[in-house]
């Protein structure tokens, strides 16, 4: 393609010049490392908080109607008991005391009553704790069985295990490989579609694209900013990938990152599974591509291809609101029209390669599917980029893209 | 058509039977011309006769209906291109949002220059057209005279052996549209062959040598200017005289008259020599100036497409 590295060249450093490309996709990460560090610091600082309340001494009287609670563990707590829950409130009202617990005598039914001084929010929490605490530890030390002790508290462990054709398997294990290009669409999706969409409203709207076309043809221009789209792509993943590989290796036990290798060992990659989930996201990438381009080239504005561009994302994830139908082995109706129509389809099939539920003639007939339509897709956005960019100022009509006819002379 | 050329230089640019339709509409029907190598060609006609509609498709930016369209005989591609092209567009812009710099360099690269060619080639044009110190601003920081001369700049980078120049000055200030016509004359000293696509009569008079007239599509007039001036003007007398100014049907026409100035219309095969002749005879009447003139294409112009058309062309320049 005649001057597609000249095309290829331009496009990336432009934007690789452009602090927003840094700003914009760096935010990301950095968002979610300011929200961590405050729910951390947070939580820290909670912590901290609620051991230091948890030292301050404070008293409390109790009525237990239940009897479930040993006069001997009051004692050791310091804690006196009152004849009736208006004497407890009154202690609390006037001050004599800090806290009264009451415990009705069926707590199944009834519930159990904090009253404390008012001391803000977390440390109130401290009362509440306290009167739990206490009917909990009753409760429980009333079992002699620490085996009946730990299925009361839940405090079990549990082993599963799977089998298919005799053998011993993990159902999630093959699951994961094809999971990778589910999220790998996704993310396609959601870092480059706007700027796919914008990428040749730009000529448009500069006017650029006659002085462009007579340097180099449409196909060139608009593959050369495909692929620098996707360098771009690889760029963004990396320039995050890479601290976090380099973190991982040089300062895992120092940063408490947990070890991924026997995660990792787990992952099962089989063949059809495999090349089936690459297929559909090559070809879905395709579509998804030659549609935003071809509504960018056909739009007068980069703000009127915006509207047309959330309708064709909605269309996409479609399949999401469909997760439970897609996940089972049953097929219906609804699954087959979503995996054949070729703008749900390329979730659709991806979902349900992961889950293993996609049949191989239902895969074959979704993948040539969304091949054709997205090689009709790129033609077409050719196409219109040819013609529609020529149209300034206005929005290009779908039978001026079929004929050789152009809308307008001067 | 009405006349054409009988040079024998070899065209650079030929337009052969030229057919267009837009849905069921014919915009151009049979049109054909060309271009000889080295000359300034106007391609001229009103709004909406297809003067843009037939450079797009020379360019390869439209796919004809019939006919053939030839640059130094083969139909544009800019892969195979043996002609380096220089093209300014009726719509024109550049990537507003990067450096001056960056876009000529670019637009360099896809001309063919290296990236250091078209960097220094770059530099040089914008220290002759007064703006080096804007070379790293972006263009949408630059006024709109200054983008003009970038935009210039892109259009004759590499020594382009064709330019053609759609409605050049439209929109230029005067101070871009002088160095337009100064960069015009430069290129064709240089040996470039211009196709000038414009309203500006006054300009295509000075300039082009030849020129196609297109109305509603189709070649009205084709020649040199002076084939065409004869075409639809002939000649015109003006004369300033004190007396009576007899009339001579059989001689000459009274076109505008006043109490000491006339114009003239000779009839056909009338010399207007003979007219001089006959007026200095005439008894009460002196003869001060006899000036014989042709029209200009402005006036061939609303000839041809009519006052109003005329009137809304000039709104557009």
């Amino acid at each position: 393609m005649y001057n597609f590295g000249t095309v290829l060249r331009f496009e990336l450093i432009r934007t690789l010049k452009k602090p927003s490309f840094w700003i914009s996709f760096l935010s990301v990460p950095l968002i979610f490392a300011v929200v961590f560090g405050i729910i951390y610091f947070s939580n820290t600082t909670t912590q901290a908080a609620q051991e230091e309340l948890e030292q301050e001494p404070f008293s409390f009287v109790v009525l237990d109607d239940s009897k479930l609670i040993a006069p001997a563990t009051l004692e050791q707590l310091e804690a006196e008991t009152v004849d009736s829950k208006q004497t407890g409130i009154n202690q609390v009202k006037t001050g004599q005391t800090d806290a009264f617990f009451y415990y009705p005598e069926n707590l199944s039914k009834q519930p159990v009553e904090v009253h404390n001084k008012s001391e803000g929010l977390i440390d109130n929490a401290k009362y509440e704790a306290l009167a739990e605490n206490l009917i909990t530890t009753a409760a429980t030390s009333a079992i002699d069985s620490p085996e009946l002790l730990a299925a009361a508290t839940g405090s079990i462990n549990i082993n599963q295990s799977y089998y298919e054709d005799g053998q011993s398997v993990n159902p999630w294990s093959p699951v994961i490989a094809p999971a990778i290009f589910l999220v790998t669409f996704y993310a396609l999706i959601v870092f480059l579609g706007g700027q796919m969409l914008t990428s040749t409203t730009e000529e448009k709207e500069n006017r650029v694209t006659e002085m462009l076309l007579t340097n180099l043809n449409s196909r060139a221009l608009i593959v050369g900013k495909i692929v620098s789209l996707i360098i771009l792509g690889l760029i963004q993943i990396l320039a995050i990938l890479v601290p976090v590989l380099i973190a991982y290796l040089t300062a895992r036990e120092a940063l408490n990152i947990p070890d991924v290798t026997s995660f990792i060992s787990t992952i099962e990659i089989e063949l059809w599974p495999t090349l089936l989930g690459a297929a559909v996201l090559v070809s879905g990438f395709l579509l998804f591509t030659g549609l935003l381009v071809g509504i960018g080239a056909a739009m007068p504005t980069a703000k009127e291809a915006n509207s047309f561009f959330g309708f064709v994302i909605i269309l996409m994830i479609v399949p999401f609101w469909f997760m439970s139908l897609l996940i089972i082995p049953t097929s219906s109706a609804i699954v087959t029209g979503l995996s054949y129509f070729p703008l749900t389809a390329p979730f659709t099939l991806l979902i349900r390669n992961a889950a293993g539920t996609l049949p191989i003639n239902e895969a074959i007939i979704g993948l040539v599917i969304v091949t054709v339509a997205g090689i009709v897709a790129i033609s077409l956005a050719v196409r219109i980029f040819r013609y529609g960019t020529l149209e300034y100022g206005s929005r290009l009509s779908l039978s001026s893209v079929f004929s050789t006819k152009k809308p307008s002379a001067s | 058509m009405k006349n054409s050329s009988d040079t024998k230089q070899e065209p650079i640019l030929q337009v052969n039977n030229f057919i267009m339709n837009f849905g069921n509409k014919r915009v151009i029907d049979d049109l054909s011309f060309d271009v000889k190598r080295g000359e300034i060609f106007g391609l001229l006609g009103s709004n909406g006769s297809g003067k843009t509609t037939t450079i797009r498709a020379l360019l390869g930016l439209y796919i004809p209906t019939g006919g053939k369209l030839l640059i130094d005989g083969k139909a544009f591609s800019p892969s195979r291109q043996t002609v380096s092209l220089g093209y300014l567009p009726e719509e024109r812009g550049l990537y507003k949002k990067e450096p001056v710099i960056d876009v000529m360099t670019y637009f360099g690269q896809l001309k063919g220059l290296s990236r250091s060619k078209a960097r220094a080639w770059s530099l040089d044009y914008l220290e002759r057209v007064g703006l080096a110190d804007k070379a790293k601003s972006k263009i949408d920081r630059l006024s709109g005279g200054q983008q003009q001369k970038v935009q210039l700049g892109v259009t004759i980078m590499n020594q382009p052996e064709l330019l053609i120049l759609d409605e050049p000055t439209k929109g230029f200030d005067p101070v871009n549209r002088r160095l337009l016509m100064d960069i015009i004359d430069e290129q064709h000293k240089n040996g470039a062959t211009v196709v000038m696509v414009t309203h500006q009569m006054e300009e295509v008079e000075k300039l082009c040598s030849r020129a196609v007239l297109l109305k509603d599509g189709k070649a009205e007039a084709y020649g040199t200017i002076d084939q065409i001036k004869d075409d639809f003007g002939g000649i015109r007398i003006n004369l300033r005289y004190n007396g009576q100014l007899p009339k001579r049907p059989q001689l000459y026409n009274i076109t505008k008259q006043s109490t000491s100035y006339a114009e003239l219309e000779p009839n056909a095969e009338v010399d207007p020599q003979r007219i001089l002749r006959e007026l200095v005879g005439t008894s009460n009447l002196d003869i001060s100036t006899f000036d014989v003139q042709r029209p200009s294409l402005d006036e061939i112009f609303v000839t041809i497409y009519g006052r109003s058309a005329a009137e809304e062309e000039i709104k557009n320049v």
